[in-house]
């Protein structure tokens, strides 16, 4: 519906001029544009590669950062001597003064900084410590000395090789074995902390615990006797064990 | 959007997906809006240039579009804008070709123009072609939207972005001119 003022000018008489020229556009352009308009309707390809490609960088960062911090997280390898001896010993072995005895047992509780830190300094502490002593305290058995030496094979971070006894990680007392006693002299440890008794006294208090009839006591002191002296018992008072 | 306004439900299947029904838009619109065009930029290379990126604008904007007014009205403000873009570019905005120069055009054209159509008619449409040319640019646009593009003055307004008052004073002019230059051709109200 147009308004009046429409009215007064007639469109039929202008148009019929106008229309004698400038009919219509060219047939190609005709074409042109209906197949544009169809080419607008058709799907387009799905851009599949392009969330793919995306998640196959963000994957790849990630494993990247994982691979090269992962690495200064937690030393790749450890030594069975690494969780030797207890976190609660180390504060003693500190104080001693044993720099390179101590520095396996602090690494396990310390972070990435420190483990880098005694990886890329060997030499300092091979000049700290003697060259022929291994640093770790390893408790094993005085007797077991060819899986002693074997032991300080390299085992993966997330344990203890499968063949090491657990008692070995945290004995109640440990065996004063040729390596551990050696590092003792060397550096004050585990003497000052706990010495070990002489194992001929033990069971002479022990066989006094028997006499005064305290058998259960007795048979607990024998038992932590053999822990610590393995195979002294054996040997010396067979008819015991 | 006036009831029954067949084009603009053309529109709206096109923009759904429907491309038989752009192809009937495109056939009740085609020569209106290449005359309009024709007429309003005056080159012949350049008619077929602004028609496709109309009509281009058209497909690319076929979401957007809302039936909130007439389709003619849609359609002939992106015709109108595309004018204006072409005037910019060519720096042309306020240029008056010489009806000579619009003349020759015209017979030049090839689209339809003939050794048979050069008669009587095809003389009082070259005299409207270059009256048309004679004219200011706004009024020349007021002029095609009203006869070729069927627009009512408020349309008209709407389109060029003037109050319906002026785009009535400017029709008027424009035919007053027009008739004044033609003479005893122009026709009559």
């Amino acid at each position: 519906m147009e308004p009046d003022h429409d009215q007064q000018i007639a469109r039929e008489p202008w148009q019929r001029l106008l229309r004698e020229r400038y009919d219509a556009p060219p047939e190609v352009t005709d074409a042109r544009i209906r197949q544009a308009a169809r080419r607008a309707l058709a799907p387009r390809p799905s851009r599949w590669w392009l969330p793919a490609s995306l998640a196959a960088s963000v994957l790849l960062a990630v494993m990247l950062v994982q691979w090269q911090y992962g690495d200064d997280r937690a030393p790749a390898y450890v030594t069975e001597s690494d969780v030797a001896v207890p976190i609660g010993a180390a504060p003693a072995a500190m104080d001693a003064g044993s720099v390179a005895a101590d520095e396996p047992a602090t690494d396990t509780a310390e972070p990435a900084g420190r483990a880098r830190e005694v990886r890329q300094a060997p030499a300092t502490d091979a000049a700290v410590a003697p060259p022929s002593v291994p640093p770790p305290l390893m408790e094993l058995p005085a007797y077991d000395s060819a899986p002693a030496a074997s032991a300080e094979r390299e085992t993966p971070v997330t344990g203890i090789s499968a063949g090491a006894p657990a008692q070995a990680v945290a004995p109640a007392t440990p065996a004063p074995t040729t390596e551990s006693r050696s590092l003792g002299k060397l550096g004050g440890l585990k003497e000052s902390a706990e010495a070990p008794r002489d194992p001929e006294e033990w069971y002479e208090e022990i066989e006094d615990l028997r006499a005064a009839g305290r058998i259960e006591d007795a048979e607990a002191e024998l038992d932590r006797l053999e822990a610590a002296w393995p195979g002294w018992l054996e040997k010396n008072h067979p008819q015991n064990r | 959007m006036e009831a029954g306004d067949a084009d603009a439900q053309l529109m709206l299947r096109y923009a759904a997906g429907d491309a038989r029904a752009f192809d009937e838009l495109y056939a009740l619109h085609r020569s209106g809006l290449w005359r309009f065009i024709r007429r309003s930029v005056r080159d012949a290379a350049a008619t077929d240039d602004v028609f496709q990126e109309c009509w281009s604008r058209v497909i690319t904007n076929r979401a957007r579009y809302r039936p909130t007014a007439r389709f003619a009205t849609w359609l002939y403000r992106i015709a109108h804008n595309c004018c204006m873009d072409y005037w910019r570019r060519s720096g042309r905005r306020q240029r008056r070709e010489s009806a000579d120069d619009d003349a020759v055009a015209a017979a030049s054209d090839e689209t339809s123009a003939g050794p048979l159509d050069a008669a009587e008619d095809d003389e009082d449409s070259d005299r409207l072609a270059a009256a048309l040319a004679q004219l200011p640019d706004e009024q020349r646009a007021v002029f095609l939207l009203y006869v070729e593009g069927g627009l009512s003055v408020a349309e008209i307004g709407e389109v060029t972005g003037a109050n319906p008052e002026t785009a009535k004073s400017r029709l008027r002019y424009a035919v007053a001119r027009l008739k004044e230059s033609l003479g005893a051709v122009a026709p009559a109200d």
